[in-house]
């Protein structure tokens, strides 16, 4: 997985255990303070769900966010090149070129990026670059109570969340698509496989129809 | 949902636009006895497209509130965005120059003709590719996409051409037996088209939920309705019965024919943007 390249370049990169995921969406508003996204945009949340069939139920959370893509569909599709791979592989939007075309919300697998209403320009998780890029952890990880989120360069093999990675049987959302992500997750199977017995909560909203 | 009314609204009517270019190519060879309608043709086509490209900067809202953005446009060329934006240019350029020499009654050259031919070919598929290539959005993400607009854009184009030279009382008649087989052949090909898109859509559950929102689910009056009965069928039909009865079929019929092609041109694009559902 990840933690296998071999490359010089630094990858920045999250691995979350979602057998220790509460939902408590503590990071959800820790991003948001951080970041200060407009009403209604979230550039983190955790969807919600019960899972299974009474009584072997559960409280299924996963949370999401950008997966920074090291081939990012949002960077092709930009037309004003706006979308960009940062250093450390981290995918940015420079607001001072965004026209607000929203070709890269289209192209998004994860549908994670959004509009500012009031400028028209998109917006999504920079992985806290003003923070990261100086050392430090992106907020949603170093609020998390259970520790749930770890966070680091994925090319150095002596960082905390490569060597984690090699013990553990990572897995990234949407694998069918190829390509590579920055974002895994730990006891995905499990977390989708259980039968959906609710609506989703998504960033605070419920809905009926999809994961 | 992430694009709305506004970008439907621009791809059907840069469609319609490069429909109708074709159509005035071909009445200004074929039919010399229609000069109204040819005029005003060339009048609706950079009319129709200049009103998608202004939808489109205002839907682009960050671009709109700072003008000179509108610059970066053609600074990524892997986006298919940035070769739209290249493609109706010159489309526009080209309709708008054939227009000019058209009002100045000059001939329009052939070498022009051709080129705008290619623009708007460009510009019909463009609308297609645009989605197509968003792999995001299973109902998008097929090759028949671009095939089904152009089929559409030629379509719309005939349309609103026809019912442009209907309001010509002594072009009437010459407009109605225009591209009378194209005008059944059309509707039936899109027909096709749109099966094919609906039975071939990937993307697992998601496209599968997708198509059943079309055919049976929040979409499917529009759908059915809509798209296949006012816009495909009704016309087809009228068509038909409009060529074996040798024009036999009353001409406020043959108008609202023409309405639905348009109504099924612009229903079709809605459809597609706004019943496509993300992979996640």
């Amino acid at each position: 997985m990840a933690n296998e390249r071999v490359s010089a370049e630094p990858r920045l990169g999250m691995l979350i255990d979602l057998s220790t995921c509460v939902g408590c969406n503590a990071c959800a508003v820790a991003c948001k303070m951080e970041n200060e996204t407009p009403r209604d945009c979230f550039s983190t949340w955790v969807e919600s769900w019960d899972a299974g069939t009474y009584p072997a139920v559960s409280r299924a959370n996963l949370p999401k966010l950008c997966n920074h893509c090291a081939d990012a569909p949002c960077v092709s599709v930009c037309p004003t090149g706006a979308s960009f791979v940062a250093d450390d592989g981290v995918v940015l939007v420079d607001p001072d070129r965004c026209i607000g075309c929203k070709y890269c919300m289209a192209a998004c697998p994860f549908q994670v990026r959004w509009c500012d209403d009031e400028t028209g320009e998109v917006g999504k998780c920079t992985f806290c670059y003003h923070r990261s890029s100086q050392g430090l952890q992106p907020k949603c990880v170093s609020t998390c109570i259970t520790k749930s989120r770890l966070f680091g360069d994925l090319s150095d093999p002596a960082s905390d969340i490569a060597r984690r990675l090699a013990e553990v049987d990572a897995e990234r959302l949407l694998p069918e698509l190829g390509g590579e992500v920055a974002v895994y997750y730990v006891g995905l199977s499990e977390t989708l496989a259980a039968p959906k017995a609710s609506g989703v909560c998504r960033g605070g909203n419920i809905d009926e129809g999809r994961s | 949902m992430i694009w709305g009314i506004a970008i439907v609204l621009y791809l059907f009517l840069a469609g319609l636009g490069a429909g109708a270019y074709a159509v005035t190519v071909l009445i200004a060879h074929r039919t010399p006895d229609a000069p109204k309608t040819l005029r005003a043709g060339r009048i609706l086509v950079p009319a129709v497209v200049g009103v998608g490209l202004i939808l489109l900067m205002v839907d682009a809202r960050a671009g709109m509130l700072n003008p000179l953005r509108f610059l970066y446009l053609v600074s990524n060329a892997s986006s298919v965005m940035s070769w739209g934006v290249v493609i109706l240019s010159a489309f526009m350029v080209v309709s708008l120059a054939g227009l000019v020499l058209d009002l100045a009654k000059r001939r329009v050259p052939v070498w022009l003709e051709a080129v705008g031919l290619a623009a708007a070919l460009a510009t019909a598929a463009y609308t297609g590719v645009l989605l197509g290539v968003v792999e995001t959005f299973p109902l998008w993400h097929t090759p028949i996409l671009p095939v089904l607009f152009v089929v559409s854009a030629a379509g719309t184009g005939i349309a609103a051409v026809a019912l442009v030279g209907t309001c010509v009382a002594d072009e009437r008649r010459g407009v109605r037996q225009m591209l009378a087989r194209t005008r059944i052949a059309l509707p039936a090909v899109e027909l096709v088209l749109v099966l094919l898109l609906l039975t071939t859509t990937q993307g697992g559950p998601v496209g599968d939920a997708t198509v059943q929102s079309l055919l049976a689910g929040r979409y499917a009056t529009v759908f059915w309705v809509g798209l296949v009965t006012v816009g495909l069928a009704f016309p087809l039909a009228a068509n038909v019965a409009d060529l074996r009865r040798g024009n036999g079929v009353p001409g406020g019929l043959m108008v609202v024919a023409e309405l639905g092609v348009l109504v099924g041109g612009f229903l079709l694009r809605y459809l597609v943007v706004c019943a496509a559902l993300p992979l996640s």
